[in-house]
């Protein structure tokens, strides 16, 4: 119902543009043709004069006191009388370069055209007679076949044309202005909002207008996506706390046996195995959670002025105070200024901390893992490069490009590498990997150095 | 330290029997526990121990946050939360509310009585505390180093003494330099850090024998700063 009224609404908005389009060049139109009439008017009054010319014995009797009145009043330069022979019977003021006999060919040919330049008139006569007036050579021109026009009446039209052929141009293109504008002030908040929800992001659009019912069933859309992420994110939460508490009694306890020095060698060492396993256990739904709560925008960041360069030594000194086997070696490096960067402080250690940590995890021989802290005008880079085994091309090809569903990722990776990807996102940054040769695999985290103004993280 | 005696209220079981557990192998034999507020209440009433470990999520009226608002109304106890709910938000309202620290489950043994440890010694400074390295002894209540060979004691400056502790806190752990700076000059400390060289300089000249080869206060490049402890003392 509501489509159909916006489409009648706009069937009838182009009706209406075309009608006027029709009635503002009728107007222009009537409008040039009055003004060339005045420009122009000229009237030959041939019948008057060829009343005044009658045919007499074969021959033609001119009333010349009211001809010659006529003329002069009319302002003709010239007029004259054929007879039915072609010769000059009668003439009024007729140039001397004019000749006093013409054929045929010549009556045609000056009656279409000009004769020695002056447009001439004529009107045939009793008797095979021809009257021929002509009209001022340097102020009037021939239009048509019986009408005389002033040059000012020509230069009148021409420009008239041009003038009209212009102000159609003009109204075409501010009607289409218009119309598109009318279409864009309509769709876009709808276009936006689709392209909002489409992105996973809450959409408000105002409901007002003809489109008012469309706006309010794709508020609810996105509430009711909004929703069920909360929920799921809410879920996720709940499973990840449940499991908790039974991973405090693993670990507590498992951790308890691997101190125990009354127990065997061998019992202490599987109880630290426990232990291990439970704490990977525990960074998983620790990562499980932020990721859900990143990826539905549930995580609040806590944005504060940090160093970046403390920030990655905070998080190389945890993993090495954490008892670092010795054949993992970690390195810092920086480059660029001295200068704080805005961000959550906490979250970029997760990021930096799950990095290191993937490099660890997928080299259990050992390697060496250099983080590099570069500090630009505009951003800042942390790039964590090892010698290890490095990733698979494709891998490394979804990685780059923001894909982390299960079933392509792989579970060996966990949620290092989206987890990382969704830290950087939030903060308005990027991350990518690149391999390094000949082994080894290096991630870079891109961030900008402020805050986006406007409170939101570009995607 | 071992002799504090320790409250701790969680509404598991389970959890209770294994810290229960963790404290009597590391030798802290004066634990008591508690499953909800009410419960921790009754303790609280009759002794208030040397230290609080809460749980955020209780059963009844009244979870851990509001135990500790009650706790705060009399008492200046170390109170550490434990707790399964580890966000930002939920750290930053337990600190507003008065708790030491914040520990998130799960967690391993050794954490737990790091942390308590740390509590205790920050809430109940031992007299008479000496920290002995590979060549120095260091007095911490006469912020002096005394050195074999040597009648006359060194005195450390104020900020060779604020350094050495931070250090000390944290004997065997990488401290960071970021960390060091900000004991010495507060929250903003950028561009101290060469200032920050020079005081290690001074106090390395003070403990070590020979302070271009350390043996106590070791550079972990590009980190920050480790102090190996030999062992901590009385004074004699």
């Amino acid at each position: 119902m509501t489509a159909q009224r916006f489409f009648r609404r706009y069937f009838l908005t182009g009706i209406g543009l075309i009608l006027l389009f029709l009635v503002a060049n009728g107007v222009m139109l009537l409008g040039l043709s009055m003004a060339i009439d005045r420009v122009s008017a000229f009237r030959a009054p041939l019948d008057e004069l060829a009343a005044c010319v009658q045919a007499e014995g074969g021959g033609y009797r001119v009333r010349q006191a009211e001809i010659t009145a006529l003329l002069e009043g009319s302002g003709l330069p010239w007029a004259m009388v054929l007879d039915a022979e072609g010769g000059v019977v009668w003439s009024w003021q007729l140039p001397p370069s004019l000749c006093l006999d013409y054929t045929a060919a010549d009556v045609a040919r000056f009656s279409r055209w000009y004769l020695e330049d002056y447009p001439v008139l004529e009107r045939v006569l009793d008797g095979g007679g021809l009257l021929v007036v002509a009209g001022d050579k340097d102020r009037l021109v021939r239009l048509g076949l019986s009408n005389l026009m002033s040059l000012g009446g020509v230069r009148t039209m021409l420009y008239g044309g041009l003038g009209i052929v212009a102000a159609n141009l003009l109204l075409v293109v501010a009607l289409f202005w218009r119309s598109t504008r009318r279409m864009e002030q309509s769709a876009a908040p709808l276009m936006e909002g689709i392209g909002k929800i489409a992105a996973g992001q809450p959409a408000a659009l105002p409901e007002t207008g003809e489109l008012a019912p469309v706006q309010k069933a794709l508020n609810r859309v996105s509430a009711q996506m909004a929703r069920r992420d909360a929920a799921r994110a809410e879920w996720i939460n709940g499973i990840s706390h449940d499991v908790r508490t039974p991973l405090s009694v693993i670990l507590g306890y498992a951790g308890t046996l691997a101190a125990d020095p009354a127990l065997p060698p061998a019992a202490r060492q599987q109880a630290g195995m426990i232990c291990a396993q439970g704490e990977r256990l525990r960074d998983l739904i620790r990562d499980l959670n932020l990721v859900s709560q990143l990826e539905y925008s549930m995580q609040p960041l806590q944005w504060r002025h940090l160093d970046p360069v403390e920030l990655a030594r905070g998080v190389l000194s945890e993993l090495l105070n954490g008892g670092l086997d010795s054949r993992y070696v970690l390195e810092l490096q920086t480059a660029g200024r001295e200068d704080t960067i805005e961000g959550d402080p906490a979250l970029l250690a997760r990021a930096l901390e799950n990095l290191v940590r993937n490099s660890i995890r997928h080299n259990p021989g050992g390697c060496t893992v250099t983080v590099t802290v570069d500090r630009e005008p505009e951003t800042c880079r942390f790039t964590v490069q090892d010698d290890g085994v490095g990733m698979t091309a494709a891998a490394m090809e979804r990685a780059n490009a923001g894909q982390f569903e299960a079933a392509q990722s792989g579970a060996q990776h966990g949620f290092g590498l989206r987890l990382v990807y969704g830290i950087a996102a939030a903060h308005g940054g990027t991350m990518a990997c690149r391999p390094v040769r000949p082994t080894g695999l290096e991630v870079t985290i891109t961030l900008p150095a402020a805050r986006a103004r406007d409170g939101t993280a570009p995607a | 330290m071992k002799q504090a005696s320790i409250l701790v209220v969680d509404d598991e079981a389970a959890i209770l029997e294994m810290i229960r557990t963790i404290f009597a192998q590391a030798g802290y034999r004066n634990v008591s526990t508690a499953a909800d507020a009410a419960g921790a209440l009754g303790i609280l009433r009759r002794k208030m121990p040397d230290l609080l470990i809460l749980d955020v999520m209780l059963p009844g009226e009244m979870d851990g946050f509001g135990l500790l608002r009650a706790v705060r109304a009399v008492s200046r106890v170390p109170v550490l939360m434990l707790t399964a709910r580890g966000e930002a938000a939920d750290r930053v309202a337990g600190f507003e509310q008065g708790a030491d620290d914040y520990l998130v489950k799960p967690f391993l043994p050794q954490e737990l009585l790091l942390r308590v440890q740390a509590i205790l010694r920050r809430a109940y400074p031992e007299q008479n505390r000496c920290v002995r390295l590979a060549d120095a002894v260091v007095d911490l209540d006469r912020a002096e180093v005394r050195r074999p060979g040597r009648a006359e004691p060194i005195q450390l400056t104020a900020k060779e003494y604020a350094l050495f502790c931070k250090l000390a806190e944290n004997a065997g752990r990488i401290v960071t330099i970021g960390a060091l700076c900000q004991t010495v000059c507060g929250e903003i400390w950028q561009g101290y850090e060469n200032t920050l060289m020079t005081h290690i300089r001074h106090l390395r000249e003070k403990l070590e024998a020979d302070p271009s080869a350390p043996r106590s206060l070791l550079t972990v490049r590009g980190l920050g700063y480790r102090l190996i402890v030999e062992r901590e003392e009385d004074a004699p």
